[in-house]
């Protein structure tokens, strides 16, 4: 073992903990986290503790994190002012039986943030809001069938999650119809052939799935779908769960040039505390006040506060501006690296939330194999999930990381 | 079970566990006894034709050619699915109906029998002779290529698991174990495909690190996930294509538990 090999990071500590976990936890760490969807062995299983764009696992290895929590760091990890102002609300009052003014204020804040938001309903989960777009647009429309793209993520409801998972039955997809992402022909025949029994469409903005290259809208689709919509009297609904806040503050539809009826927000949206939204069109308000949602936590005043000041501070600091900035020079930066080492790099999606692969590498082995080692480094990359970049990724971080980048090619092409 | 699934469960049997013969054959020195003097096809199938899976022995090797052969020496019509299943699960006294040549090989069609057991034998091997290293390897070995025969015969068969195999991506699944047997399920444009040993080129790598932990999942005794973030499986490569075969694994468990 070189001197290099026996500086890469080990995880005794998260495999202790696991061994532990499995014993009394399905899959040990169940859904997007589960260790099966990255390299096990050369991943972390378990945090420590988080500031910035860093965190530390229970092994004491330092990562700079590319993947934001999947998503919700869009400030960075224990933002001050965002925790400051979840803190303050929290010792007024989280959870009683009554919201606090702040939920008034935050749906506010949002109709005024968002061009096309005339109200906001707030959840939990990207998932409630998904489903609960779906049943406004039911309620609205007084159709069963939505449309929805091939390989989109929307949470993991029955009508959204593919069969041969457990427990989801044909049924569960009897009013899903089906098409290929920037099909635009495929959409306006299927919406032919279902002509007047189709109550949405739901889609990401891009083509952000798991395990492929990320797809942005060909030049007129969305304005053409949006055409479609309004002719067919379809609603049309905007996934931006993951995406949404680091396009365009306004909502990724204002970035790819169109109006969707329905938002639905998650993640980035209260920097880590637990909320969703959906926001829509005041024409859809009497039909959402038709549906009976609710949940236990949905109201808690926290996490709205929090929403509040993150959704704040992005907009005072330019903050969607410095992650493209960031994304872009970590994107520009492994390209180049591809190339001197003779392996070539392609990225793709947005700068805020990047994603690469092998130009000859189908399978994602090369990639597998090079996530690992750059996190082992002290680099998280995600072999097969989107990454995200946030305010607190400054050029000093994507520098050290493009060195992470460059010694795990570097040991690559020497065991090649 | 719905006639519908036992249609599938005769698949399975002709399909996926017949044809393990040809390992017990070559694994088992009382088999290759037992059938040294055998020069004949036997087939098995449903009344119909179809399935169908044909047998061939000659100086005590056995080769199996699911999907039949034309003019077999003998055939062993089965009436129904049911029967069919019946009799390989050893619930049934009855015997298949042989054709008329089959009466000149009663001999051997009593004797067939004993040899069919042999499947049940290693299939559901008994805790004795899971404690013998080398049976115990062999048992791990043919589960291995019943789930991969299975496997594609579930894919092909079962209506329910269309949708499955629609969404399929194309690629080749090596099954395999550290210093042990492997298996391959493969995807053409929506065609299964499986066979023994490596795959020429595997798109896709499901490694167990031993024989205890391949049993462990091929008796439906373990959590996937965690045996993966566990590191006593590896999963390399096109992960969506293995992701898209699970379930077919599942469904495959679901008939023959």
């Amino acid at each position: 073992m070189g001197k290099e090999e026996r500086e890469l990071y080990t995880f005794t500590r998260s495999k202790e903990l696991f061994a532990r976990a499995v014993e009394v936890i399905p899959w040990g760490i169940y859904g997007h986290m589960s260790p099966t969807l990255q390299v096990p062995g050369s991943f972390p299983y378990y945090t420590a503790s988080a500031k910035g764009c860093r965190y530390t696992d229970v092994d004491g290895n330092e990562f700079i994190d590319y993947m934001c929590a999947y998503g919700p760091m869009i400030l960075g990890h224990n933002y001050a002012p965002v925790e400051e102002a979840a803190a303050a609300q929290q010792a007024a009052a989280n959870c009683t039986n009554h919201p606090a003014p702040v939920m008034v204020e935050l749906a506010e804040y949002l109709v005024d943030l968002i061009p096309v938001a005339d109200w906001a309903f707030f959840a939990k989960n990207g998932g409630d809001v998904t489903t609960y777009s779906l049943l406004v647009a039911r309620a609205h429309t007084g159709r069963k069938k939505v449309i929805m793209v091939n390989k989109h993520y929307h949470g993991v409801a029955p009508w959204c999650t593919s069969l041969g998972h457990g427990g989801i039955t044909p049924e569960d997809h009897l009013n899903m119809l089906h098409v290929e992402w920037n099909d635009l022909e495929g959409f306006e025949t299927l919406v032919k052939k279902h002509r007047g029994e189709i109550a949405a469409f739901i889609a990401q903005p891009y083509h952000h799935i798991t395990y492929g290259k990320q797809e942005l809208p060909a030049e007129g689709y969305w304005q053409g779908i949006e055409k479609i919509c309004r002719e067919e009297g379809i609603v049309l609904i905007l996934d931006d769960v993951r995406t949404g806040f680091r396009l365009h503050l306004g909502g990724s539809n204002e970035y790819f040039g169109f109006k969707p009826d329905l938002i639905c927000f998650c993640k980035a949206i209260a920097n880590g505390h637990p909320i969703s939204a959906c926001v829509g069109r005041k024409e859809l308000m009497n039909s959402a006040s038709k549906v009976l949602y609710t949940g236990s936590f949905w109201m808690s005043a926290a996490p709205m506060a929090a929403a509040l000041a993150t959704l704040k501070t992005l907009k005072e600091t330019n903050g969607v501006e410095k992650i493209k900035r960031a994304g872009t020079m970590l994107m520009e930066g492994l390209e180049k690296l591809g190339a001197q080492y003779g392996l070539e790099i392609e990225t793709s999606g947005t700068p805020g939330l990047p994603f690469m692969h092998f130009k000859d590498d189908p399978d994602y082995f090369l990639q597998q194999t090079f996530c690992a080692e750059v996190t082992r480094r002290g680099s998280f990359f995600h072999p097969h999930h989107n990454w995200f970049i946030s305010t607190a990724h400054e050029d000093k971080d994507i520098q050290e990381t493009l060195n992470h980048a460059e010694a795990a090619l570097r040991a690559i092409k020497n065991k090649m | 079970m719905e006639n519908a699934n036992q249609n599938v469960l005769a698949r399975l049997h002709l399909g996926a566990i017949l044809p393990l013969l040809e390992d017990i054959a070559a694994f088992e020195q009382q088999v290759r006894e037992a059938v040294k003097d055998w020069n004949v096809t036997l087939q098995f199938q449903l009344s119909g034709g179809d399935p169908a899976t044909a047998l061939t022995f000659k100086q005590g090797v056995v080769k199996a050619f699911p999907g039949g052969v034309k003019g077999p020496k003998v055939t062993l019509t089965f009436k129904d699915a049911r029967f069919l299943n019946e009799v390989f699960q050893g619930q049934s006294k009855k015997s298949p109906r042989p054709g008329l040549l089959g009466l000149f090989h009663l001999k051997k069609l009593l004797a067939l029998d004993k040899v069919l057991g042999r499947l049940e034998y290693y299939l559901r091997p008994s805790e004795e002779l899971l404690q013998n290293p080398e049976t115990f390897a062999f048992c791990v070995h043919l589960n291995l290529y019943a789930l991969a025969f299975g496997v594609k015969i579930v894919g092909e068969h079962d209506p329910e698991m269309e949708p499955v195999v629609d969404h399929l991506p194309d690629g080749v699944l090596e099954v395999r174990i550290v210093d042990g047997p492997a298996a391959h399920v493969g995807v053409r444009q929506g065609q299964l495909f499986a066979g023994r040993g490596p795959a020429e080129k595997a798109n896709a790598i499901l490694e167990f690190a031993d024989l205890d932990t391949a049993w462990a999942l091929l008796q439906g005794r373990l959590d996937i996930y965690a045996a993966v973030g566990g590191e006593r499986i590896s999963i390399r490569g096109n992960v969506p294509l293995l992701d898209g075969i699970n379930p077919l694994l599942d469904r495959l468990s679901m008939y023959l538990a």
